[in-house]
């Protein structure tokens, strides 16, 4: 291989799906294909803020690109993007969702590539400025024309104007401008337009995205952003309603920025009535109740035209069924093209070279793609031929595996056997979207639902290994997760476990929880309470505050309850833990048997996989509180030292060659060349932390790189 | 379907080039129409009558008639249809019953006709090796050939003009289409005729290599046909299946959303297992598929059912959709 040869990098096969298309924007994407589709949905958006109650659903068997698709969106310009995992929890449909929207709006806008700093939130507000100051301008002739003609450039340049005295002046423009235009009337309404603009503050932004993502604000919020305290109704149903309020309020906003797109992918995973259910209701309400948003429900066929369709509300059905795309696999050409994306996305060197290698690899490749279906069938077609060379490979290498188009990857299927192969590919899937969401750029919340599911598969799939032997798994509304458990020393007397999710920060709902859990303790309806918590919302927020909360935390820890903080590694164990079951569900997880053949992974290898193959620190360390002092002295909080930043040893590592290294390559040379010794989980959470400079080539296992500079 | 396929196989007739051999050799009476029985080249021997095939100085192929509608316009070989000759249309179409005595009535003369009239080897092998290299997605026009062949071309067309092989006056284009006019007589290029429906503004010239692996069907029935493909299903068999297999999916398609169960359509159709797995595989495994199989979930299906779709390996196909396009 000599210097001037093109070389492939990496298997740029292995990636087969897209998992979080927020977090893998990166891979290639061959636009012809579900062109169609993409082309109808932006034209439904564009049509969005005149035609009210439309929505879509996208159709596809998988691997077909559905996920792929939505990817696409994210690289379109002109759109407000939101992604949404299934919303399982039906109680709370639109509270979640809430949550979810102000997450994806606290993002980079669709089209930007990364590393910059603009978010969504910061176009909407930029844009509603500027049509606040055009209807200023028309009003008051010769003024405000100078500003007007900066941010008709770039509206992002309004934003620069906190620091000035005018910034006041324009801000009451603003508001006056939308309440003349009918903006929401009603105190929640009221209420974001206040926060709504304070978002530019970046001291404020934390309790913004608070608010806006349907929190009660505590009193010291309240005082930061300046709204009117309120006892809020904290039941769910006015939570809901709250929830559904502060979404018509961001609808109505986006009329002078952009629609938004809500992706709801992976349909196929909602397993009981009531989930489908929930989901019919919130369809209802967004077409019914909110402006400029556009619902597009994305789903297998076979599971939408037999379980959705029969089980979802008839009018949240139609609605969605008025745009009804169905996903084509592609063509021979369209899958040519997928295979010389890949290339060239891996290759370093001349491009030609990948073009004769098509040429000579054509009449292989004409078999070989006719027979693969979906644009995932090849690449695990392509992916396969690639496994018996080593990367950095050269063109001629490729070529002559490709050439050969023998599809068995012999050498692996007989070091593994059949389940074997399914546990592993679970596994991989498992390990690397943990390594992605801990090296993403933006770190998720903990998510009640997302953490109560992940908790009720672990406990529901634990074998005769555990110390413990499961008698029941309850999801519970009110308190979270009810676990009933016999350890092998206390006879045949089951325990009852609780265990509550909460993300609140509203002193009177923490309050309330906390008594709830007390309470439960000392009637004896349960042993042992265990009330979780992302470390990054800690109780009291800073030394003094939240005094009620303090003391009924107190009585919470003294009646023999834990209360235990999550580190952003403990939560990704159970986030990913989700999105790989979502992912089986969605038959996104697939590996080459035996035979060559191509084998979803099922849900009942996805559960030995749950119980053999998973690990998680915090649920171990929740395992041998409850087995070693339930209803004991409170334990202490789980909370380990922060990782240290190595941020300067890691980047002059990148800076080296080969200029792209995996996370243990990472590793290993800071160890060896500094010293510095880092877990995998530090490390990946460090690199996160620095997104602006680091980026990464999402495949299996994710590159990182020095992102160029602009 | 079958009415999209006609209508493609109208669409898709020969090429402008030869309307300039019609010019001067109006079609016989005993002609086939064209939008009838499409042909494509490459027409070798069986092209135009030795008198009327232009000996000397090759005309260039005017780029004007090119750009019209080629409907209808007798082309040099529309004589009769050649064995050589395939149907245009990258999706199946009918095809006309190959005469047994075609072979034998190749006319030697347009041969060596038309040997006389080649330009010179450097020019032709120059320009038959770029169009290998760069055909082997997309033809190219003769503008685009042209410009391929790079700085080189300009001397060789020199030299053909001086010896007189292409007319003097003829620009890079222009030459180029003569001597590409010259060897598609030969049957040594591909002419893939312009369809404007699917963006072809002119006719894209292949070479014969690259044309067949981009255009399978069109030679499968080109000799030397090996003789295994011999046993497989004829063009107008697989016709005959696909419709009865559309009219099957069809009778179900309002009740599955377009995802129609692959064991209804079976037990509609009755056919033996093999025919019917080889039916439906071949509408799958083509360049532009005409279904998708898909593998749905086996849970609503019972043992029967699924036994009664199609198996691959190890993976269970269980439903089936007409593609839109």
């Amino acid at each position: 291989m000599s210097d001037d040869q093109a070389v492939v990098r990496f298997n740029p096969f292995l990636s087969t799906a897209v998992g979080d298309p927020w977090r893998d924007v990166e891979i290639p994407d061959v636009t012809s294909i579900n062109e169609k589709t993409f082309n109808g949905i932006i034209r439904l958006l564009k049509q969005a803020p005149t035609s009210r109650g439309m929505g879509a659903v996208v159709l596809g068997e998988a691997g077909v690109g559905k996920t792929h698709l939505i990817k696409r969106l994210i690289s379109a310009r002109g759109l407000v993007f939101v992604y949404v995992h299934p919303l399982k929890d039906h109680h709370r449909v639109c509270a979640s969702l809430l949550e979810t929207v102000v997450t994806n709006l606290d993002g980079p806008p669709p089209g930007q590539p990364g590393g910059r700093k603009a978010t969504q939130l910061d176009l909407m507000i930029a844009n509603v400025l500027k049509s606040a100051l055009v209807h200023y301008a028309q009003t008051h002739p010769g003024r405000g024309q100078k500003l007007l003609n900066i941010i008709k450039k770039d509206p992002l340049a309004v934003l620069r104007l906190t620091a000035l005295d005018k910034w006041d002046t324009v801000l009451a423009e603003a508001k006056n401008f939308l309440k003349e235009r009918g903006f929401p009337k009603g105190s929640t309404s009221a209420d974001v337009m206040d926060t709504f603009f304070q978002y530019v503050d970046s001291s404020k932004r934390d309790a913004v995205r608070k608010f806006l993502s349907g929190y009660i604000p505590e009193d010291e919020d309240c005082e930061l952003l300046g709204l009117r305290y309120r006892d809020g109704d904290l039941t769910v149903a006015a939570q809901e309603e709250r929830s559904l309020t502060i979404l018509k309020s961001i609808g109505k906003l986006l009329s002078y920025y952009s629609p938004m797109v809500l992706c709801f992918d992976q349909l196929e995973n909602f397993i009981t009535c009531d989930q489908v259910a929930g989901f019919g209701v919130l369809i209802n309400d967004i077409v019914n109740q909110t402006e400029n948003i556009l619902p597009v429900a994305f789903s297998r066929a076979e599971r939408w035209a037999g379980y959705l369709a029969e089980h979802l509300d008839h009018a949240a059905k139609s609605r969605l069924m008025m745009h009804k795309f169905d996903l084509e696999f592609p063509t021979l050409e369209q899958k040519i093209e997928i295979v010389r994306q890949r290339l060239l996305w891996a290759i370093v060197g001349d491009g030609l070279g990948v073009e004769a290698l098509l040429t000579s690899c054509r009449p292989v490749l004409t078999g070989l793609l006719n027979r693969a279906g979906s644009p995932r069938e090849v690449l695990e077609q392509i992916g396969g031929l690639l496994e018996s060379i080593e990367c950095p490979a050269g063109l001629e290498e490729v070529e002559k595996a490709i050439c050969q188009g023998d599809i068995r990857p012999r050498d692996r299927v007989v070091q593994l056997a059949p389940a074997e192969l399914m546990l592993a590919t679970i596994k991989k899937y498992f390990e690397e979207d943990r390594e992605k969401i801990l090296s993403g750029e933006k770190k998720e919340p903990a998510k009640r639902e997302t953490l109560i599911e992940a908790l009720h598969l672990y406990f529901s799939n634990r074998g005769q290994a555990a110390p413990y032997r499961v008698v029941e798994v309850t999801e519970d509304q009110r308190i979270g997760l009810i676990l009933r458990i016999t350890p092998p020393d206390s006879g045949s007397t089951p325990l009852t476990l609780d265990f509550m999710v909460e993300t609140n920060v509203n002193g009177k709902f923490l309050v309330g929880a906390f008594q709830r859990l007390t309470n439960r303790i000392s009637d004896r309806t349960t042993t042992c309470s265990f009330f979780l918590r992302d470390s990054r919302a800690q109780i009291p927020t800073k030394p003094g505050g939240m005094p009620k909360t303090v003391v009924e935390r107190d009585e919470f820890l003294k009646a023999g309850g834990a209360l235990a903080y999550m580190e952003v590694a403990h939560l990704a164990d159970l986030q990913a833990l989700v999105y790989t079951s979502n992912a089986v569900g969605s038959g996104d997880i697939s590996y080459t048997n035996e035979s060559g053949e191509r084998q979803e992974a099922d849900q009942d290898m996805f559960n030995t996989f749950v119980r053999d193959g998973f690990t998680s620190d915090f649920i171990s360390n929740l395992e041998k509180q409850f087995l070693t002092c339930p209803a004991a002295c409170a334990p202490p909080p789980l909370r380990p030292a922060p990782p240290a930043d190595h941020i300067e040893q890691i980047l002059a590592i990148l800076k080296a060659a080969p200029f792209k290294y995996k996370l243990e390559s990472i590793a290993y040379a800071l160890e060896n060349k500094y010293q510095i010794t880092l877990s995998h989980d530090e490390l990946a959470v460090c690199i996160g932390n620095h997104a602006e400079e680091i980026s990464q080539i999402p495949i299996s296992p994710p590159i990182y790189y020095l992102r160029p500079k602009r | 379907m079958a009415d999209q396929t006609k209508k493609k196989a109208k669409a898709a007739v020969l090429p402008k080039a030869p309307a300039r051999a019609a010019k001067t050799n109006p079609a016989p009476q005993d002609v086939t129409p064209v939008s009838e029985t499409p042909q494509i080249s490459p027409p070798p021997q069986a092209a135009a009558p030795a008198q009327e095939t232009p000996k000397t100085k090759l005309k260039p192929l005017a780029t004007a008639p090119i750009k019209e509608t080629p409907t209808a316009q007798p082309a040099p070989q529309t004589v009769a249809p050649a064995k050589e000759t395939a149907p245009v249309s990258v999706s199946p179409t009918p095809k006309p019953e190959p005469k047994k005595d075609v072979p034998a009535a190749v006319p030697k003369a347009p041969q060596k006709a038309a040997k006389d009239s080649l330009p010179p080897e450097e020019l032709v092998s120059h320009l038959l090796k770029t169009l290998k290299q760069h055909t082997t997605k997309a033809g190219l026009t003769c503008g685009d050939l042209g410009v391929k062949c790079g700085a080189g071309l300009k001397q060789k067309l020199a030299l053909a003009k001086k010896t007189g092989d292409v007319a003097e006056e003829a620009g890079v284009a222009e030459a180029v289409a003569s001597v590409i006019y010259s060897l598609w007589e030969q049957g040594r290029v591909f002419l893939q005729p312009h369809i404007s429906k699917i963006g072809l503004s002119a006719p894209r010239i292949w070479s014969i290599e690259n044309a067949r692996n981009a255009f399978p069907k069109l030679f499968e029935t080109s000799p030397p046909i090996p003789v295994a493909l011999k046993a497989a299903p004829t063009l107008s068999e697989l016709l005959t299946e696909e419709a009865a297999i559309k009219r099957a999916y069809d009778k179900y398609a309002p009740e599955y959303m377009g995802y129609v169960p692959i064991f209804k359509v079976r037990r509609e159709l009755g056919w033996s297992r093999e025919k019917f797995d080889n039916a439906l595989r071949q509408l799958k495994e083509r360049d532009v598929p005409l279904v998708n199989l898909m593998s749905g979930d086996p849970e609503r299906y019972t043992p029967d059912e699924t036994a009664d779709s199609i198996k691959q390996g190890y993976t269970i196909y269980l439903q089936m959709r007409w593609r839109d396009e």
